[in-house]
């Protein structure tokens, strides 16, 4: 009889150990969730944005397996695949912010990149509107590019704003627009100056 | 007491088959279901479910979290009397209000992208019109900067779209197109009034025409919108050169120095070469004619024209060809062209100047 109620005790105790080792992962979850939202401060949404959803399917799925594990009977439960899961969401995190930031830099780049190439194509605009021959032959003309000039100047500036906002995909479409105007005044520019320099006999 | 030990030992093991049983018949919790309609708000919202069907996708999120708190409850009660209907109809509900959502915003992203393109195209084909009839008179500062804003604008459009950043595509669009609008109104505007002479330009041409085939001799016909030279021989046209003329040619000529290209119908009083010119070659013409004299002496009288003198030495002469209407009222032709002109005509020879041969509804293509 002493034994029987010695092994009862010893199971009890045993039982009473393994259901408080198996406890939610809550600091996991907490950290998971965390590193979720780091990623979103560097916009993984916008420019990782596959990545970024396959993060938080993992989470979801971690977050379900911890409510699968919870409608389980206290002694059969087990965290160890939800805990796996949300130690993957972490790493993966880490993984997808430095994915994002890359391409954001690639973007940001790109946009600064073409900013220098439409600034130096506006400076040679000016420089061919300084050497256009004076007078009153294409006067109102050489006015009227010099005011387009202004205007794709002003769109430059919107685009460095925009640049130092971080929003680098329409500084693209911008700086892209502003490159396709400045190249044809160019063009507009040189044909007008060959043509003045071949017009008399 | 080993009967109460044997009892005690049959009532533990029906309990426990008990408790298996109803362990093993209990319901699962349906964590598919709920994997599956994550995945797919998560996808709808990566293609910009937000944005197109944003009530839609928000009704399905909150159909989601209250299947997610209702399975919470449910794992919170006793294994045997856990009941996930709620979660289930939570669930579908949630499935239900995604794919609402799906469908919305694939129909509208399509619906957006189509009438997007016919909208790119509308303001492209704006653009070239005002470009090519236009973008070359004498407007106002506003209506080219607003043409110059409504091209960038345009641009930047034609890039967010092929992105397929639809809804950037929309403001900067619709920008685009009033600002091009605007200049077109302000070029019709102008053009209106200019116009309003057409049927006297045609009846001078008709009359130099007629001149040309009557007298068996050489007229010239100057269009100034066609920016076009005609030369007529035999009242059939013989050739045609490109000319350029004063800045501000949109109007008949009315004082000295407004730069602008004088219209009526006049003849030849010198030809010039040599020293005589220095723009290669010129046909100095009869302006002002009578009509120009009387007109000028009106609006003197009515104050609408600064008394500056009216003006005179307008020629055709070379020099042309730079591709812009640069003269201070006179007609220039490239040197080339002069030469090939010189030949046909003489002291006398008629040199009609008109505004347009064509309407403003034929030069729009209407």
């Amino acid at each position: 009889m002493r034994n029987l109620l010695k092994t009862v005790f010893a199971f009890a105790i045993a039982g009473v150990l393994f259901t408080s080792c198996a406890k939610a992962p809550e600091v996991e979850i907490t950290n998971a969730k965390a590193s979720i939202e780091a990623t979103k401060a560097v916009e993984a949404e916008r420019y990782v944005p596959a990545e970024f959803k396959a993060l938080q399917d993992s989470l979801n799925v971690a977050l379900l397996e911890v409510e699968n594990q919870n409608a389980k009977f206290a002694l059969f439960r087990s965290y160890k695949k939800a805990t796996a899961t949300l130690n993957n969401v972490m790493s993966l995190s880490e993984q997808v912010k430095t994915n994002a930031a890359t391409r954001k830099e690639e973007v940001k780049n790109q946009a600064q990149q073409s900013l220098a190439e439409v600034t130096t194509l506006v400076a040679e605009v000016k420089e061919l509107l300084a050497a256009a021959p004076k007078g009153k032959e294409g006067k109102e003309a050489l006015e009227a590019i010099q005011g387009d000039v202004v205007l794709v100047e002003s769109f430059l500036a919107e685009v460095s704003t925009l640049i130092n906002n971080g929003d680098y995909l329409t500084a693209l479409d911008k700086v892209k627009a502003a490159g396709e105007k400045a190249a044809s005044l160019k063009t507009e520019l040189e044909e007008a100056i060959a043509k003045k320099k071949g017009g008399r006999k | 007491m080993k009967k109460i030990l044997f009892i005690l030992v049959i009532l533990l093991f029906l309990t426990l088959s008990t408790f298996a049983a109803l362990y093993i018949l209990s319901p699962n919790p349906p964590l598919s279901s709920l994997e599956l309609c994550h995945r797919s708000i998560a996808t709808a919202k990566e293609q910009e479910a937000e944005k197109y069907a944003p009530s839609l996708i928000k009704e399905a999120e909150i159909f989601y979290e209250g299947a997610k708190e209702a399975l919470q409850k449910e794992n919170e009660k006793a294994f045997f009397l856990r009941n996930y209907k709620t979660v289930i109809q939570l669930v579908e509900s949630a499935s239900s209000k995604t794919d609402e959502a799906v469908k919305k915003m694939t129909e509208d992203k399509a619906n957006l992208s189509e009438s997007l393109l016919k909208k790119l195209e509308l303001v492209s084909h704006k653009i070239d019109h005002f470009d090519e009839n236009y973008a070359d008179l004498p407007l106002n500062k506003k209506a080219r900067k607003d043409f110059t804003n409504a091209k960038l604008k345009y641009l930047e459009s034609k890039k967010a779209y092929e992105r397929k950043a639809y809804l950037l595509v929309v403001n900067n669009l619709d920008e685009a197109n009033n600002l091009i609008s605007k200049s077109v109104d302000a070029a019709h505007a102008h053009l209106s009034s200019y116009f309003a002479d057409l049927s006297k330009w045609k009846r001078w041409h008709q009359e130099t025409v007629d001149w040309s085939r009557k007298n068996g001799s050489t007229a010239i016909v100057v269009d100034k919108f066609a920016q076009t030279c005609y030369v007529y021989k035999d009242g059939k046209e013989i050739r045609r050169f490109n000319a350029e003329l004063g800045q501000n040619w949109i109007g008949t000529k009315k004082f000295r120095g407004d730069k602008a290209t004088p219209e009526g119908k006049y003849f030849i009083t010198k030809k010039k070469s040599g020293s005589q010119t220095t723009y290669y070659k010129a046909l100095l013409i009869n302006y002002p004619n009578d009509e120009d004299k009387a007109r000028y002496s009106a609006n003197v009288r009515n104050g609408s024209i600064p008394k500056k003198g009216i003006g005179n030495l307008i020629e055709l002469h070379g020099g042309g060809g730079k591709g812009l209407n640069w003269t201070d009222g006179c007609v220039a032709l490239t040197n080339d062209d002069m030469d090939r002109l010189w030949n046909y005509v003489s002291t006398g020879t008629p040199i009609t100047i008109v505004g347009s041969l064509r309407s403003l509804h034929e030069i729009n293509g209407k």
